[in-house]
């Protein structure tokens, strides 16, 4: 059997922090479920699964519960999905509403019962609560048989150096336990393989098919799962199905000129309407370069889909004087003294702003 | 700025136009009385020089002449900078302000109203008002160098002024570039914070705060929209666990609703076979009762048979029982009576009983009557006896003579005057005592005792007399001894007196002797109270009675004794004894009531035994009549018994007959129960809780039904508000906002630290200036008044506040010093700002000075023209005065006098 296994669509989720590109961002995780469409297409595969949070609350919109509906009815094969913790089976939530008018392909399982698929048999671990310490593969029968025997699942793979309570986790050995070929997870947003015993990986997570932040990497992807025979190693293939790049860039600037660097590299960015920029500075600002600065901000934010610098960590080069001495005499170069000491001592956000507008006008640059 | 030229009109007292002019290189002395406009021409140049010509309201219309609707109108010629310019303003009326330049014989406008008054601000370092007219703090270098009348207190100067003297000092190198940065700096600042730091408001508000003002309503919607939320998945969590209980519910009622069928079956398989047995039970109750009530007319029958037997042989025994008791109650009734006589005979009494009685009391009566006959004769002696001596007594008080107590009392009283008299006399007669040493005769010619008397050797001779003594004595010869001579005689007369008295009050008594007398007066008394014991003893033993009475008592007595006596002759010999007799009449007594005592006992023993047997026969009587009652009675219940016709045979045949057929029915009956045993007993009671468990179940189902209903109709209308959305964007939209404010801020935060860290330098800067100011003023004030006072402290806006003596050991605040010396500080400190605004600076400029030196007196006034002198090459000075002649010392002073230029 061939099927493609993503999850963690989250849809509908909110984007608090990329401001004005939260609706892009959202609108952007519903293009990736039509790339899924693409992929399923092109490949032939007999079935979808999707391990859990396709929506990322049961308060979205009916719109949206709609407008997924209309999407999943337009997959070519089978859709096998699983509530997740996000949108957990639980009555008047959004998968009530699914079963209302979704299309009959699209096959909302909410009962740890197996269901006969092309090629073999799934065993769905449909969540019905958003918190639960619980193994929600336990229930999984080891079954003799020819069928390829498949998991569909959402928690967390227990690991000893998990801090606290984990949510729903699951057995690392789940698959082998319950005698599976193969468990399609979901909860963790990054693509996951964990080898299991000889080395065959059968248990994965898919990762989310959109990244949802700055700092998720191996996102954005579905996994394309093929299986010959019941008992014969999985092969999994990472596909890329996401619509948007999250950039998430780091810059230490050391001498004067790498901000100007950096600024071209990101001029040379392509796709920058697709690209959601995170820069971060660190090192020493250099007096002469202040207005880089503001320049690599107008940049990120006019130019990308959305652009955030955090220069918090540049602090002004503390031997870069040069520029005060040009001040007039008197009060205010001390008072430009000042300020920088107080920028370079405490870090203040508001001492070095003030420095660098204090620059500004004493560069005759008034905004 | 120097002034030339002064035109006022329509300003306070100045209805019409007055103008004067001022010398630029001399001091101008500017005098007139009080009121007569001095300080109005001040206020005049001061108004028409800072205050915008628009400035309206009560402070500006005070500046009408009284009375009238004129506009104030003022016009400065002065120069600054070698250019001499022209300011005409009018006010309230027709208001406008020009400024022109001097160009020769010509004026050039230079500008109009709003534009020449900042041009004038320039020049003077002033700022603009906001309302009204300018206020003393921005009037610029006019603040420093001119003291209106009552401004002379310095409370320091800041802004362009202090920064004008500052550069002065060379503390900042006030360049145009720093002023320029410094301008945009607080333009920039200003765009963001108000001057006094805080943030602007109004329409004016800076980004930040505006978007600021657009969080609240938004954070709300996003509370409220998470609340929905929360809601939602609260109700979600609700929904399931309602649906839970609805299927519990559900499942408990198809559980009742099953159990209620079975029981109905059973009822319905149960009741018929309930009904059978309840007929075959009262169809063989039904025989079992005829049966029973048949026995128990057999059996009432035979039993009335029985009792009418019983009843016969009873009441023959009963009619021999009375009749054997009628007998024996004839017996004891005749023995009862005969001893009822006995006991009525004993009742009468013992004659021997009684006439021993009889006599013991005669014996008595005589034996005590005796007694009482002794003692009525004792008493009759006695009472003669008592007469005798009360006979004597008073023979005896008779013949005493005594006197009564009046008698006595006043021959005590007379005794008692006469020895006092004597005692007189004897004190007022003249004595002589006479001791002879040998024997003579002497004689007593006058005095007592008179004659001639024989004197014997060694013997005593006392004479005496009154109211002269004379002796003639042998041998001697006349003796006369003389004394007082008036009282003696008296006293002796009244001696005779009362001598003569008492001789006559004793005369009957037969003696004068007072204490035989009182002896005699003793013994009456002693005699008369023993009388009265005799006569009250005797009156006792009389009893009240007399004497007579008495004795004829007694004669009674005797009269008594002898009658019993003749009853008793054997009590002529002697008195009878009464204990033997008393002894005699006991034995008698007790026999009898022994006697007595007996017959009561067979008296009541015979009466008891009589009742009994009456009650017996009474008892037996009363059982007969009712055995009859019974026996009748049953005679008739038997009639009725037997009253079905039946003979005794036929009625025991029915009722065998009726038992066999109640068996045979109960046999049934048994069966039938037997299997209804075998059903399970009732199940009607089981029925109805069943039903009633179902009719719970189905209530509850019910509201969990409705209550799932209604929690999804909620539910839905949540679902349909899609709060997750919702909050989602309200998220998003709160969070570019507060990005937006927190650059914006930042930027605000960011021009404040620079303002602020500005002015915190130019702060440190000036305190360095204040120094120089007070050394300077200091060095003036010594000019003026001395070094008594030491140096003038200021503070960093420049106003003096103490004094620092030598003397003293600390700073002296102003306040403590006289009005004259407070003066002379103020006028210090502002002669040598003045002179750091004209000499320093190298500009000539107007210094007025009104009325300031009022305190002071000639000598310091003195010094202070000297100064003035002295500051007149690099200052033009305007003193304004009503004693114009204190600065007549000052050389080419120009006067002007006020009232000159109203003419």
């Amino acid at each position: 059997m061939r099927f493609v296994h993503t999850a963690d669509w989250q849809l509908g989720m909110k984007a608090a922090h990329v401001g004005k590109a939260a609706e892009r961002v959202r609108a952007a995780r519903l293009e990736a479920i039509r790339n899924i469409q693409q992929l399923v297409r092109e490949e032939n595969a007999d079935f979808v699964l999707i391990a859990g949070d396709t929506f990322e609350d049961h308060g979205v919109s009916r719109k949206l519960v709609g407008e997924v509906g209309d999407l999943l009815a337009g997959f070519d094969c089978g859709v096998y999905l699983i509530p997740g913790n996000h949108d957990h089976w639980t009555l008047g939530g959004v998968w009530d509403q699914a079963r209302e008018r979704w299309s009959k392909r699209v096959h909302v399982l909410t009962e740890a019962k197996a269901v006969e698929v092309k090629g073999g048999w799934l065993y769905p671990c449909p969540l019905t609560q958003r918190w639960s310490d619980q193994d929600p593969t336990e229930w999984i029968p080891q079954e003799s048989g020819d069928g390829i025997r498949i998991g569909l699942a959402h928690g967390s793979l227990r690991s000893p150096l998990w801090e606290g309570q984990q949510n729903h986790p699951i057995a690392t050995d789940a698959a082998q336990r319950s005698g599976l070929d193969y468990l399609a997870l979901g909860d963790w947003h990054s693509v996951k393989e964990v080898p299991g015993r000889g080395g065959a990986v059968r248990v994965a997570y898919c990762g989310t098919p959109e990244p949802t932040n700055f700092g998720e990497p191996d996102s954005g992807y579905v996994l394309l799962v093929d299986i010959e025979t019941h008992g014969s190693r999985p092969r999994l293939e990472k596909r890329k199905v996401s619509q948007l790049d999250w950039w998430n860039l780091q810059a230490e600037i050391h001498e004067a000129g790498d901000l100007g660097r950096l600024i071209k590299t990101i001029k040379q960015r392509p796709n920058p309407s697709g690209t959601l920029v995170r820069v971060r500075l660190s090192g020493m600002l250099f007096a002469t370069e202040a207005e880089l600065v503001e320049e690599l901000l107008e940049l990120v934010s006019k130019r990308f889909l959305y652009g955030q610098v955090d220069d918090s960590a540049l602090i002004p080069n503390p031997k870069d004087d040069s520029w005060i001495h040009n001040l007039p005499e008197g009060s205010i170069r001390d008072a430009a003294k000042r300020i920088k000491g107080i920028a370079h001592d405490d870090k203040d956000p508001v001492a070095r702003r003030a420095l660098l507008q204090l620059y500004d006008l004493a560069n005759g640059e008034t905004e | 700025m120097i002034l030339h030229r002064l035109e006022v009109g329509g300003f306070r007292c100045f209805s019409s136009k007055v103008a004067f002019s001022l010398d630029p290189e001399q001091i101008n002395i500017l005098h007139g009385k009080n009121g007569s406009g001095k300080s109005s021409l001040l206020w005049a140049l001061i108004r028409g020089l800072l205050d915008t010509h628009r400035a309206g309201g009560k402070s500006v219309e005070a500046l009408r002449p009284w009375g009238t609707d004129l506009g104030p109108t003022v016009v400065v010629d002065f120069e600054h900078e070698g250019k001499c310019y022209r300011l005409e303003k009018n006010f309230l009326e027709n208001r406008s302000a020009h400024l022109s330049e001097q160009q020769g014989n010509k004026l050039k406008p230079l500008a109009h109203n709003e534009k020449a008054e900042e041009r004038v601000r320039e020049i003077l370092l002033s700022e603009a008002p906001t309302v009204g007219l300018t206020k003393p703090e921005k009037w610029g270098l006019a603040r420093v160098l001119w003291c209106p009348q009552e401004h002379l207190f310095v409370d320091g100067f800041a802004g362009r002024v202090l920064g004008n003297i500052q550069e002065l000092l060379g503390k900042q190198a006030m360049n145009q570039d720093a002023v320029a940065l410094q301008n945009r700096i607080e333009k920039l600042y200003l765009e963001y914070w108000t001057s006094q730091g805080k943030p602007k408001g109004g329409k004016d508000a800076p980004f930040w705060m505006k978007r600021q003002g657009d969080l609240p309503k938004l954070e709300e919607a996003l509370a409220d929209s998470t609340r929905e939320l929360e809601e939602l998945h609260a109700a979600q969590e609700a929904a399931q666990t309602f649906h839970d209980e609805r299927a519990k519910t559900q499942s408990r009622l198809e559980e009742s609703q099953n159990a209620v069928a079975e029981l109905q079956a059973r009822v319905a398989e149960f009741m018929p076979l309930v009904e059978k047995c309840g007929k075959l039970k009262a169809q063989c109750d039904a025989k079992r009762t005829e049966a029973g009530a048949l026995d128990g007319v057999i059996k009432q029958i035979a039993e009335l048979r029985g009792k009418e037997e019983c009843t016969g042989v009873r009441l023959a025994e009963l009619d021999q029982a009375i009749r054997d008791s009628s007998q024996k109650e004839d017996g004891l009734q005749r023995l009862f009576e005969k001893v009822e006589e006995v006991l009525k005979s004993l009742e009468g009494g013992d004659l021997q009983v009684s006439s021993l009685g009889q006599l013991l009391e005669e014996a008595e009566k005589y034996n005590a009557g005796r007694q009482q006959l002794f003692e009525m004769q004792s008493r009759l002696q006695q009472v003669f006896q008592a007469k005798e001596e009360i006979q004597r007594n008073k023979e005896d008080l008779s013949g005493l003579v005594a006197p009564d107590d009046a008698t006595l009392s006043t021959l005590d009283q007379l005794a008692t005057k006469r020895v006092q008299l004597q005692t007189q006399l004897d004190g007022a007669l003249l004595h002589v005592h006479l001791k002879p040493s040998t024997d003579r005769s002497m004689e007593i010619l006058q005095g007592f005792p008179l004659g001639t008397h024989q004197l014997t050797a060694g013997g005593d001779v006392h004479v005496s007399g009154s109211p002269v003594i004379e002796l003639m004595i042998e041998g001697f010869g006349l003796m006369e001894v003389t004394g007082p001579a008036s009282s003696a005689a008296e006293l002796e007369q009244r001696l005779a007196q009362v001598t003569r008295q008492i001789g006559e009050t004793t005369a009957r008594f037969g003696t004068a002797n007072v204490a035989e007398l009182k002896k005699r007066h003793q013994r009456a008394v002693v005699l008369e109270a023993q009388t009265t014991g005799v006569v009250k003893a005797r009156q006792q033993l009389l009893g009240g009675q007399t004497t007579e009475t008495l004795q004829e008592a007694i004669a009674q007595f005797l009269q008594r004794s002898a009658t019993t006596r003749e009853s008793h002759p054997s009590w002529k010999d002697g008195p009878p004894d009464v204990a033997a007799i008393r002894q005699q009449l006991e034995g008698a007594t007790q026999t009898f009531q022994q006697r007595r005592s007996e017959a009561r006992d067979e008296w009541k023993r015979l009466q008891t035994e009589l009742g009994t047997a009456r009650t017996a026969r009474a008892a037996n009587e009363r059982e007969r009549g009712q055995l009859s009652k019974q026996s009748g009675e049953g005679r008739e219940s038997l009639l009725r018994l037997r009253a079905d016709g039946l003979s005794d045979v036929e009625r025991l045949q029915r009722f065998k007959d009726l038992s066999v057929e109640a068996v045979g029915l109960d046999e049934r009956y048994k069966e039938e129960v037997s299997h209804l045993q075998r059903l399970g007993g009732d199940p009607r009671p089981i029925l109805e809780q069943a039903q009633k468990q179902q009719e719970t179940a189905t209530q509850a189902f019910q509201k969990n039904d409705r209550a799932l209903h209604e929690h999804r109709g909620t539910l839905k209308k949540l679902l349909d508000r899609a709060p997750y959305e919702r909050s989602a964007h309200l998220e998003e939209e709160i969070g570019e906002i507060r990005e937006e404010i927190g650059r914006d801020k930042l930027r605000a935060d960011a021009l404040r630290l620079i303002r602020e860290t500005i002015s915190k330098c130019e702060e440190e800067a000036t305190a360095g200036v204040a120094g120089p100011i007070s050394e300077r003023a200091s060095k003036l004030l010594h000019r003026i008044a001395g070094v008594r006072m030491g140096s003038i402290s200021l503070s960093d806006e420049l106003a003096p506040w103490a004094v620092e003596p030598a003397e003293a050991e600390g700073a002296i605040d102003l306040e403590d010093l006289s009005g004259g010396e407070r003066e002379q500080v103020y006028v210090a400190v502002r002669l040598a700002l003045a002179e750091l605004l004209t000499k320093d600076a190298g500009r000539r400029e107007l210094v007025v000075l009104d009325d300031v030196l009022t305190f002071t007196d000639d000598e310091r006034l003195k010094r202070v023209l000297t100064i003035l002198e002295e500051m007149r090459t690099h200052a033009q000075f305007l003193i304004l005065t009503c004693h114009p002649d204190r600065y007549k010392p000052l050389k080419g002073a120009n006067f002007i006098d006020v009232q000159q230029l109203r003419r």
